[in-house]
Parts: structure tokens; sequence; C-alpha cells
């Protein structure tokens, strides 16, 4: 009663950059009013992140501000699972035990979502069980460590969230609101990580990582280039200085063989054909990646149309923010606006 | 495995509220708290002081009450005399009207005779009083009529009625008419009617 309203703050924070959203609130609807991109080359400092987000909202001489969070925590995971009957997947105990012997995940160690794969809803055995589901967490250390990194840039987190399964949730939605009705594949590529996903209909149906990340290249890309070390391998394909278009086939040929094995597994498998691809986070100088997985695999590059897609989950964008030609990296910080229950709701209603 | 609240869809909140800091600079929720229990308890005083006044006077209105039907009987009584004096009060002040009447014709009468003059009698004395309503005052009218000898005598009765302080009355004007008489031829007298009239002054002025 005796606060003034402040402006809400989305923060989607991964290796590559920050990518900041000024909104007129939290509490739906409400007016996207300013983005900005921080790029990261990884000599910055959280002083440095803090000075950017100042330069967005106004923290009226507090410590921290008010925020709602996507992080990439180390170790994280996101797994689709379907049990081989109703029953088994009432059992709590048997999914742990399923985490922990099939994905390899210390669960005590963990902080564990357990979803409904159709829908992303929160799973719950007793009222609503069903076969198919995706486990989603990472280590409770690596939580921590995530929310001590925001808190030192100035950010209160007031949601943290997993932005690998944030963004599969815009994926799922995106899917839904344009009335997709081929699979897409989702494609999250990280340095030290990897991990994708196939979503048909809003549901997911593959989730599952890569045993590898973009680090994975440097060695080839450090002897096709004569270069001295793998260090100045990852200098220059993070730089805009080469083009990669080339030897971008070659560099990412062990990402697009494991792509082509799940993909024709599953097309196999359900008889569908994968018609889009989506490669987010990725940061806009390494947008030729996109171009080579989806040439590889035949697959389309969705485009995104967020100011209609959001409009439909009451978020406005003001006539000032430029969104058509943003890439799906932004999909992390809008897919943490959407109440996709909403959308769920007018469908049943 | 930590379990999670009930989220938004495809967004679970992994959020790790024990080691977040306090943020509240100002803790405003004992302010609200305050005020909205000051409200009430201001409220509340109003209310119970509003309660008691009107208790108070309904003690009073009933004391009043009391005090009014034990003094009934003497009010009743009070009330009795009351009238009973004001009806004696109109016969006292009607008294005193008539003992303060300007004109006392018993006076007169023992005065007249004083004052006759040799060679006239009287043989009839009218007075009359003609009460003004409206004024409330008295105007007086005497006639007087007889015998002379001669007619000097009667010029020097009326005189002497207008001189004599008989007829003088304060806030009065005397004014006096004769009326013509023929001569009584078989004895020779003259027969004689005089009027006089006693106005109050203001009566006069209005007339003007």
């Amino acid at each position: 009663m005796l606060k003034p309203k402040n402006k809400g703050l989305f923060v989607d924070i991964s290796e590559y950059a920050v990518l900041a959203a000024r909104t007129s609130g939290f509490k739906l609807p409400f007016v996207v009013e300013e983005i900005q991109e921080f790029p990261l080359k990884g000599a910055e400092t959280a002083d440095d992140i803090r000075a950017f987000i100042e330069g967005i909202v106004d923290f009226k001489g507090a410590g921290y501000y008010i925020t709602r969070c996507g992080v990439y925590p180390g170790g994280r995971f996101t797994r689709f699972f379907e049990a081989e009957t109703i029953n088994k997947a009432k059992d709590i105990a048997y999914l742990s035990d399923v985490l922990k012997d099939e994905f390899d995940v210390k669960v005590d160690a963990c902080n564990v979502s357990i979803l409904n794969a159709k829908d992303g809803s929160d799973y719950d055995p007793e009222n609503a069980p069903s076969k198919k589901v995706v486990f989603c967490g990472a280590p409770h250390e690596s939580f921590e460590k995530s929310q001590a990194y925001l808190l030192e840039c100035g950010l209160y987190p007031e949601r943290l969230e997993l932005s690998s399964v944030t963004s599969l949730g815009g994926v799922c939605d995106y899917a839904r609101y344009r009335q997709l009705k081929g699979p897409t594949l989702f494609l999250e590529l990280t340095s030290e990580h990897a991990s994708i996903f196939i979503q048909r209909d809003g549901q997911v149906e593959v989730a599952r990582p890569l045993p590898f990340g973009l680090d994975s290249m440097f060695p080839l890309l450090q002897r096709e280039l004569g270069l001295k070390d793998e260090q100045s391998a990852r200098k220059l394909f993070f730089s805009n200085t080469f083009d990669f278009a080339e030897m971008g086939s070659k560099l990412l040929r062990r990402v697009t063989k494991e792509l082509q094995a799940t993909v024709g597994f599953y097309e196999v498998q359900t008889g569908q054909t994968l018609e889009c691809l989506v490669i987010g986070v990725l940061p806009k100088n390494l947008s030729w990646i996109t171009k080579a997985i989806s040439d590889a695999l035949g697959l389309e590059i969705l485009q995104f149309d967020f100011e209609g897609w959001l409009k439909g989950l009451n978020v406005e964008i003001a006539e000032d923010v430029e969104v058509a030609s943003l890439g799906a990296r932004w999909l992390g910080v809008f897919s943490m606006m959407g109440e996709y229950q909403l959308r769920q709701e007018a469908v049943n209603g | 495995m930590a379990k999670k609240e009930i989220q938004p869809y495809w967004r679970p909140d992994y959020r790790i509220s024990e080691t977040l800091p306090d943020i509240k600079v100002i803790r405003t929720d004992f302010i609200v708290n305050f005020i909205s229990i000051g409200a009430v308890l201001i409220y509340a005083f109003f209310v119970i002081q509003k309660e008691y006044r009107a208790i108070q006077i309904s003690g009073d209105v009933a004391d009043l009450e009391s005090q009014i039907s034990s003094l009934q009987s003497s009010n009743k009584s009070a009330l009795s005399k009351s009238r009973e004096f004001v009806k004696a009060s109109h016969l006292v002040a009607d008294i005193e009207r008539f003992y303060d009447t300007p004109f006392k014709p018993y006076v007169f009468l023992e005065s007249l005779a004083e004052i006759r003059v040799e060679d006239l009698i009287f043989s009839s004395l009218t007075f009359n009083e003609n009460p003004n309503l409206k004024t409330k005052q008295v105007a007086y009218a005497l006639q007087l009529s007889g015998i002379s000898k001669g007619l000097p005598a009667i010029d020097e009765f009326k005189n002497l009625m207008l001189e004599d302080e008989l007829l003088q009355l304060e806030g009065y004007e005397l004014s006096v008419v004769e009326v013509p008489q023929a001569k009584d031829e078989a004895t020779g007298n003259f027969p004689y009617m005089l009027s006089f009239t006693l106005e109050p002054e203001s009566k006069k002025k209005g007339k003007k």
C-alpha cells in the first residue's frame, strides 16, 4: 500500500551475454519498455554488469533491484522420460530412482522439478499422473553460485529460473501460438554443455544432453587454422573477425552427427518429419552455427514473431522497442514473461 | 530430492530463500499495521465516547423526567394559583383604574355646589363616560341645565367653571358649549344648558 510501483526487470544471464528487459511491472498485463544486451567477452566483472543494469532501471539508492532471472547453472539437466505404466509414474520414489540410475543425476545434491511433458505444469502424481514427464534442475551448489553472482551484480532474484527449460517452454508455447503441426528441434549450445529438445504441438517428446559443448570444436579449429593453442582458437571463435561459413560444417560435424542420429531415431519412431530448427542462447556473431546446422539437417530456421506471440500472453511491446529482428537468443528473456497456463485455459474454456 | 511449489507452466522457481539477504530498508508492514490499528482505535474511541455520552444523556433525561413527575403536583398547584392570581390581578387592575380615574363625580358635585352663582339654580346634571377601546382612554361629558334669573349669571358661572380647577384635569382638554334656550316669558327667567366635554389631549391632536 505504501510502496510506489516499481518497474519489472527480466534478465537472462548466459556465458555469452546479459539480456535484459525492463517492463512496466511484473503483474500481467504489462508493457516491455526497453531491452538491452550486454555482450560478455569473459573479462567483465559483477560491477560492470551492475553498471549496465543501472542504465536500464533506477535502483533508487537500493543495493539490489528485484528481478526475474534466468540462469544457466553448471551441471544442469533437462530430461524427458516416459514410464512404462501410469502406476509406476505415480511413485515418486520410482521416478527418483530413474533420475539417479538412468540419467546419472545425484538427486540429493540437486534441486529437481518434475513437469508434465504435455504442458509443463507441475507434475502431480496423486491427482494427475502422467506417463510422460520432464525432469529438470541442477546441483544445489550451482544454483547457489548463480544466485550469489546475481546478488553481486545487484540483482535480487524474485524468481530464479532455469533458462533451458524456460526457453523450451517458450518454444512449446510458440509452436501452439503459430499452430505448427510438425515437430520442432530446439538446441541449446553453450561452451561445456549442449541439449537437444524436440517438441510437437506444444508437447515435449525428446529432451537429452549432448556429450559435449562448443568447446569441443576448439581443438579442431586450432588444428585447421594452425593456431597457437585452444585459447587462441576460442578467442577467434567468438570474435567477429573470421568468416566461419566455409569451415563451419566441418567444425560442427560432431554436433550435426549427433543431431542427425537423434532426429533420425525420432522420425523413425514417431513417423513424424521434423520441420523447424531453433537454436537458443547463441550470440549474434555465432548465427552461422544455426545456418550450418539448418543446412546439414535440412530444417527451416524458425523465425520468431515475439510481438504477436507475447501479445497473446498479455505482454505488450512498447512502440519504440524493436523486436522484429531479434534472434532466438532472446527466447530466454521473453519466455520468463509468459504465463502459458492462460493459453491453456483459453483452449480448455 | 527437493520438492517445489506449483509453478507457472515450464517455469519452476529455483530461488534459494535461505541465502538471500534481507532487503527491506524500512519495514513498512508495521507502519501499515500501526496505521490500521491506530485508525481502528481512534474510531473505537469515538464510538465509545459517543455511546458514553448517549448513556449519560439518557441518565440525565431519566433524572429530569423523575424530577418532572415529582414536581408535577406542586406545579399543578402553582399553575392554578397563577391562574387565580391573574384573575385577581385583572380585578385589581380594574379597581386601580376605577380609583385612578381623573374625574371623580362625587368630588365634582361637592365643588359644583360651592361654585354656584346666586341667581342660578341647577335642575339637571348628566354625566357620561365615553371610553375609547382603541386608545383605552375615557372622554367625559357633563350636561348641566337649570334656570337663571339673568344672562350675566349664566356667563359668570360658565367662566367660573372654565377657570376653576374642578374641571382642570391633567391630560385633558376642556371645552364648553352653551345650548341656546328661549326666555321663559311667563316667569321672565332664562333656562340654560351647558355641555362640558373633557377629552384626552392625544385624541384631540389626532383629530387635527
